[in-house]
């Protein structure tokens, strides 16, 4: 028997699979598919140092801007799935194939989701023009006066959760499209727009300096760590059960023992103080899943993505 | 009185040791970067944006803003000096510095430059303290029907720019426009013009173009192979003639220096605006206020004056949305915020209560880096005049190096690279025909604005046209652009027919 | 056969075919909705047909009027972009330096001088200023070589 193991092992040792015992021994790069400076960049930054630390192999952080995550996403399906070249996504990596159809790449089969980094659900944050307090005056006050939704853009995550909840919550209400959460939010604050959606690392600086209101959290219960910001769960909307988050990928076809590997890894460096610290923040937690818990996640959601695009008519041509 | 005690505070802060050093550090690479064409401060301080986690918050921020406003001083050295834009804000001193340079006066172009980019630097500086959370205020109420006004008022105005024939440069704006319109429509989210390929989804880019169009198309132009006749001495000999402006240049300056600094102060402040647009309407402004607007494109000083100081003074106001409201008005502002947040410093109303020392510290060190600048850009500039005697045919292929570097550097895309030399061969062509490459630039960067803000305010107005002019702020300049617009049809009428007259006279 | 501004009638002609092409794609592809609710193909359209009228007020204008086809070189254009594609082509594959040491190589030939010498010697000095701007002082994260077999 154990002449067999050693043969085993001495066979995949040749054949280079059993890469999981001593990676990495060279450097290793984190692509950030966005322009430096944002809360992404930053977070995935840190992931970085801690991952650095922790293997000792320099950790390289390249930002591949464009096409709402897609060139940078493009660029890691052609790279070697050695674990060498990674990739930190927000949820527009499963929003945005939604609405380009032409990707020089299957969002599915040529990219491997290693794990979540951290997650917190989507805010609605409410600008000068918008008299109410709660979610409940909110709905009260777009029956009477239809509300404009600022989005990123088409295809962004703020995007897809305003048409989420304008349909569920039966809202009467547009969308208009900006270039950025920053333009956005500007123009809330400008009593332009009405109401933006995004994650908490995304409008968090902007809520705690008073310049837009946090309305409420889409999720069936209240954030944690916004005790006082109403869900939409509890004001009775139903079927808004997506959170927002940040995520590791890897190139398709990566060897499954080193994606748990790398799984591992992640979760032991998303758990350090230092790491902590930068968690709060963001007003995010740390993504507690495993490969294949985060692989099926980001599928469910690329799929209702799709669904909704169709329903409320999002396609892009 | 407060603003002493804030002033004390922020130079104790600027003044020490370490930060005047960075000061230095970040402005003589900014200075650096600018000199160079094709790589500029956005690509710059990416790179460096890993320094700020191991320096003081301060520290790495005086660092970062002295290379972002030190460029728009280096900027104009190799547009004065070679035709070629060193940055996209500096396209615009090509036209009069240049010629400036061929007549022998590079060294008076330069000076000029150098002062009026103090001046618009300092002006800037003074709006920032003194002004900054009313114009923030301010800055809010410009939503996407103000923002569709403006441009378009900015357009009429800029267009005065066109040398020669109006169709041809007005051709040129149009082409500009649809240039820009290649690309993700950020509104409907359709790609337009990209022909399946992902690296078009984010448009053409403004650096690839202002360095294909300007700088890859003038090396191909300005090379003199030995078929072609030697070329004439004067255009590339070193007069040290005057390398000191004349009074007459002072003169021409002051007035040109007040009044781009107020635009350049306006455009910086307003969020997705900035240095390129202030420098094409101060320009404009100049040529249209001037009593001898022909001498404009053959080498007036104020030609060059009126950019630089804009652009210097926009790079100042730039930091008004950034520190005051928390919002980047441009790329390269989202980085200084970035740099802000990794320190756990959350830019925005309450910044300059909650973080006096590090506004304070930072306006102040802008100071400080002004006047580093200014000591050492002028006495370079006899260097940069020596730079001239190089033979050309050693410098053309540092400056196709550089500028392919640079291009390649944004975001590391072998496809921005070959965008740049498909504009370089644009740019040849239209060389070939006459047709004028500024306004083309100019439609290029003012176009997507006015598109874009304008079908936004359309879904905000939902579909109410009149919105637009009911607005107090946009209906101003509905009103300003109808009057603009009025009188050049009137003066180019009026052009025309005494040149008739004269014609027939004849 | 009276003279005319050949090269303001190509160049008129140029223009109204590229607005023609924008406007007919534009039509073609691209939704184009109403002023009030403009599709995404709406502003190329329209433009398209502007800068065709334009174009073609600048034909117009080359007919009555007389003017030389001015020279063009072909060869020093070619040279310079083929150094610009050169550098985009080596980059990724064989590193920054390979591809500025060719790139600057193969442009020094642009003025039509067969210096070979003097240009390697020039390529190999601006590779090592291209080293110690960008890798040392920038610390831009670029392989300086690489080898793609």
């Amino acid at each position: 028997m154990k002449i067999f193991a050693a043969a085993a092992l001495a066979f995949a040792a040749a054949t280079g699979t059993v890469v999981a015992q001593d990676f990495p021994n060279k450097p290793v790069t984190i692509i950030i598919p966005y322009s430096g400076g944002g809360s992404t960049d930053l977070m995935a930054r840190s992931l970085a140092t801690e991952l650095q630390e922790m293997w000792g192999q320099p950790v390289v952080v390249e930002n591949r801007a464009g096409a709402g995550s897609m060139i940078g996403t493009a660029y890691l399906s052609q790279q070697q799935p050695d674990g060498y070249t990674l990739l930190v996504n927000t949820a527009a990596h499963s929003t945005a194939p939604a609405v380009q159809k032409d990707l020089p790449f299957d969002p599915k089969n040529d990219i491997t989701p290693i794990g979540m980094v951290a997650t917190s659900p989507y805010v609605a944050v409410s600008g000068a023009n918008v008299k109410s307090e709660g979610f409940d005056q909110f709905v009260a006050e777009a029956k009477e006066r239809p509300m404009f939704f600022a989005t990123a853009g088409v295809g962004s995550s703020s995007h897809f959760s305003a048409e989420l909840l304008i349909q569920q919550a039966g809202i009467p209400a547009d969308v208009v499209h900006y270039s950025g959460g920053g333009e956005a939010q500007v123009n809330l604050m400008g009593g332009h727009a009405d109401v933006y959606i995004s994650t908490t690392a995304s409008v968090m600086p902007y809520v705690n300096n008073g310049q837009v209101k946090a309305l409420v959290v889409l999720a069936p219960e209240r954030f944690e760590l916004l005790p006082d910001v109403q869900s939409s769960g509890e004001n009775g909307v139903e079927g808004i059960e997506i959170d927002g988050w940040l995520g590791l990928f890897g190139p398709g076809g990566m060897d499954p023992a080193l994606v748990e590997k790398l799984n591992a890894d992640m979760n032991k460096a998303i758990s350090t103080d230092r790491f902590k610290k930068v968690l709060e923040e963001n007003f995010v937690v740390a993504g507690k899943t495993t490969a294949a818990e985060f692989k099926e996640q980001v599928e469910k959601e690329m799929d209702l993505w799709v669904g909704l695009a169709k329903e409320r008519n999002i396609v892009a041509q | 009185m407060d603003m002493f005690s804030n002033i004390a505070l922020g130079l104790e802060t600027a003044l020490t040791p370490i930060n005047v050093l960075y000061c230095f550090i970040g402005v003589f690479l900014g200075t650096f970067i600018g000199v160079l064409p094709g790589i500029g401060a956005l690509a710059a301080i990416s790179m460096l944006f890993p320094i700020t986690y191991h320096l003081e918050p301060t520290t790495a921020l005086i660092m970062l803003a002295g290379i972002y406003y030190g460029t728009a001083y280096g900027g104009s050295t190799a547009s004065i000096l070679l035709n070629i834009p060193g940055t996209s804000s500096s396209v615009v001193t090509c036209l009069d510095g240049y010629p400036m340079a061929q007549q022998g006066r590079a060294g008076v172009a330069l000076a000029m430059t150098a002062l009026g980019s103090f001046f618009g630097g300092v002006f800037g500086i003074l709006v920032l303290s003194l002004f900054s959370p009313l114009i923030s205020g301010y800055a809010l109420s410009f939503g996407p029907a103000e923002y569709f006004t403006l441009m378009v008022l900015g357009l009429i105005a800029a267009s005065a720019i066109t040398e020669g024939s109006a169709a041809k440069g007005l051709a040129m704006v149009v082409l500009g426009i649809l240039l820009a319109t290649v690309g993700m429509d950020p509104q409907s989210g359709t790609p337009r013009f990209t022909f399946g390929t992902l690296d078009l989804m984010d448009g053409l880019g403004l650096s690839a173009l202002a360095m294909g169009l300007f700088g890859i198309s003038e090396v191909i132009s300005s090379i003199r192979t030995k078929n072609d006749e030697a070329a004439p001495a004067s255009a590339r000999s070193v007069t040290m003639r005057s390398l000191i402006p004349s009074r007459d240049d002072i003169r021409r300056s002051w007035m040109p220096m007040l009044r781009s600094s107020t635009i350049g102060s306006f455009f910086g402040a307003l969020p997705g605006t900035g240095p390129s647009i202030a420098s094409f309407v101060s320009y404009a402004v100049e040529k249209r206020v001037s009593k001898t607007p022909q001498r404009f494109g053959k080498g007036a000083v104020e030609g060059v004056v009126a950019p630089e100081t804009a652009n210097n003074a926009a790079d100042q106001t730039a930091f008004i949305p950034t520190l005051s409201l928390g919002i980047p008005g441009s790329a390269t502002m989202a980085l200084m915020i970035g740099a802000m947040m990794v320190h756990g410093i959350h830019p925005g109303p309450k910044m300059m209560t909650d973080q006096p020392t590090l506004f304070w510290g930072l306006v102040m060190s802008f100071w400080v880096g002004n006047v580093l600048l200014i000591i050492l850009n002028l006495p370079l500039i006899g260097l940069w005049v020596r730079l001239l005697t190089v033979p050309y045919h050693l410098l053309f292929p540092a400056i196709v190096m550089f500028i392919a570097i640079g291009a390649y550097s944004v975001r590391y895309s072998a496809f921005d690279v070959l965008t740049v030399a498909g504009f370089g061969a644009l740019g040849y062509v239209m060389r070939i025909f006459a047709f004028p490459a500024a306004p083309l630039l100019l439609g290029f960067v003012l176009g997507p604005l006015i598109e874009q803000h304008f079908r936004r305010a359309m879904v905000l107005a939902r579909g109410d046209l009149m919105a637009i002019v009911e607005r107090p702020i946009s209906g101003v300049f509905v009103v300003i652009s109808v009057l603009l617009l009025g009188w050049s049809l009137w003066s180019t009428f009026r052009e025309a027919g005494k040149r008739k007259l004269l014609e027939s006279e004849n | 056969m009276p003279s005319i501004d050949y090269r303001d009638a190509v160049g008129g002609a140029l223009l109204v075919a590229l607005g023609a092409a924008f406007t007919a794609y534009s039509w073609m592809h691209y939704p184009l909705g109403t002023v009030t609710r403009m599709g995404a193909g709406m502003v190329p359209f329209c433009l398209g047909v502007i800068l065709a009228i334009f174009g073609g007020m600048v034909l117009f204008a080359s007919l009555s009027r007389e003017g030389t086809f001015p020279q063009i070189r072909v060869a020093t254009p070619l040279v310079v972009l083929g150094s610009v594609i050169l550098f985009a082509v080596v980059i990724k594959p064989f590193g920054l330096l390979s591809a500025a040491f060719l790139a600057t190589f193969v442009a020094a030939f642009a003025d039509l001088s067969f210096r070979p010498l003097r240009n390697a010697a020039l390529a190999t000095g601006l590779s090592a200023v291209a080293y110690l701007i960008f890798s040392l002082g920038l610390q831009l994260p670029l392989p300086l070589f690489a080898w793609p077999f």
